[in-house]
């Protein structure tokens, strides 16, 4: 499976946070996120926009994966609207992925068992998180952006994924939601960040250790390590933890905020792989809660 | 494990990025401005470092919301070795 483009797309509103939080610097110690990025829009003119960029390479795409929790409809799924506004050919099959911040991650290994059968993939990520958000949170609105990444897929054999790990832990549901009626916390985002962090010390950190060592055993060189972007407290942590790799960590997350499902993307974006024989490692971890790792490179 | 009231508060006070002043056995989270999700996690990190292990052991600390409460948990975990 070869990645042949990757699209970007953000909200259009840049609110500097500064001019939010008079306290930005202690602020920064914690988030590294000086700006986020808010739409009027929706999900899907998001997704739109991104899904256009990398549209112009594709061929024959059979299989859209629409990765969201920030649906417009209810039904249809908002993969089929997407489809249509994206002009894609009928002879489509388009489903909607309700994931967060492990759905990029899960997608593309949803995606890497289908290649062969469906020859070109798009996984679009797409939220608006923004629009979940009570006001006076401040912990969740100085580091969440509405944003949306497309990623084009094609069957090129060249890289593989050689492992994958997932964990799906919905007993700690509570840490962070959205209820889809207004009876809990009234009905906006609830995060949960000491939980949150917790669950990403004891479960996530191993988990990419667990990745490291199975490249280690079967002499894969790692090239680069993309975790999701959460904020500078859960990047930095999670590098520190794994300080004999640090290097290989790529890190945006102060250029956009926390897209949510599209921050893997975008550092793929930033970052490109290595296509010269080595091996990244993908990890993305958060809502549900759940984690996915995937070590993806050369065969 | 025994953690000096007087140490935790100056974590605690490090982390959230506050005077040490301010923060006292009895601070809560309702008390103190800094300490909300972020301040929360960043005490966590910080008592992560100071006491290793601590945070994989203690799970109840992500719930923790006050100072009091993080010193029983500080006060009832035993490290390994």
């Amino acid at each position: 499976m070869e990645i042949i483009a990757i699209g970007k797309a953000l909200g259009e509103k840049k609110i500097d946070l500064a001019d939010v939080y008079p306290d930005i610097d202690r602020l920064l110690d914690k988030t590294g996120i000086p700006c986020v990025f808010e739409t009027d829009g929706d999900m899907l003119d998001l997704a739109e926009q991104a899904a256009s960029q990398v549209l112009p390479l594709a061929r024959d795409v059979k299989l859209l994966i629409l990765v969201t929790q920030s649906p417009v409809d209810y039904l249809p799924a908002n993969a089929v609207s997407l489809a249509s506004r994206l002009n894609l050919p009928k002879n489509l099959l388009a489903f909607d992925f309700n994931q967060g911040c492990s759905g990029f991650v899960q997608s593309f290994c949803l995606a890497a068992n289908l290649i062969e059968k469906y020859s070109q993939i798009l996984i679009v990520t797409a939220d608006t998180y923004r629009q979940k958000l009570q006001k006076n949170d401040r912990s969740t609105n100085a580091v969440f952006s509405d944003g949306s990444a497309a990623v084009l897929l094609s069957a090129e054999n060249s890289q593989v994924i050689h492992y994958e790990d997932h964990m799906t832990a919905g007993q700690h549901r509570d840490f962070l939601f959205q209820s889809a009626t207004d009876t809990e916390n009234s009905g906006y985002l609830h995060m949960s960040g000491g939980d949150v962090w917790l669950f990403t010390l004891r479960e996530v950190v191993p988990q990419i250790a667990k990745a490291i060592a199975f490249c280690e055993e079967n002499g894969l060189l790692i090239k680069n390590i993309y975790i999701h972007q959460a904020s500078k407290l859960v990047v930095e942590g999670i590098r520190k933890k794994l300080e004999h790799y640090q290097d290989l960590f790529r890190v945006n997350y102060s250029e956009n905020g926390n897209t949510v499902s599209s921050t893997i993307p975008f550092l793929l974006r930033d970052f490109p792989l290595d296509t010269q024989g080595g091996v990244s490692i993908f990890a993305g971890f958060g809502v549900g809660l759940t984690s996915s790792i995937v070590v993806f490179g050369a065969k | 494990m025994n953690i000096l009231d007087e140490e935790l508060c100056k974590i605690v006070a490090s982390a959230l990025n506050v005077e040490t002043a301010t923060i006292s056995i009895e601070t809560s989270s309702e008390d103190c401005l800094e300490w909300d999700s972020l301040g929360h996690m960043s005490i966590l990190s910080a008592l992560d470092e100071k006491f290793v292990g601590i945070t994989l052991e203690c799970p109840e600390l992500g719930g923790a919301t006050s100072v009091k409460e993080i010193a029983d948990f500080c006060n009832t975990w035993k490290p390994a070795n």
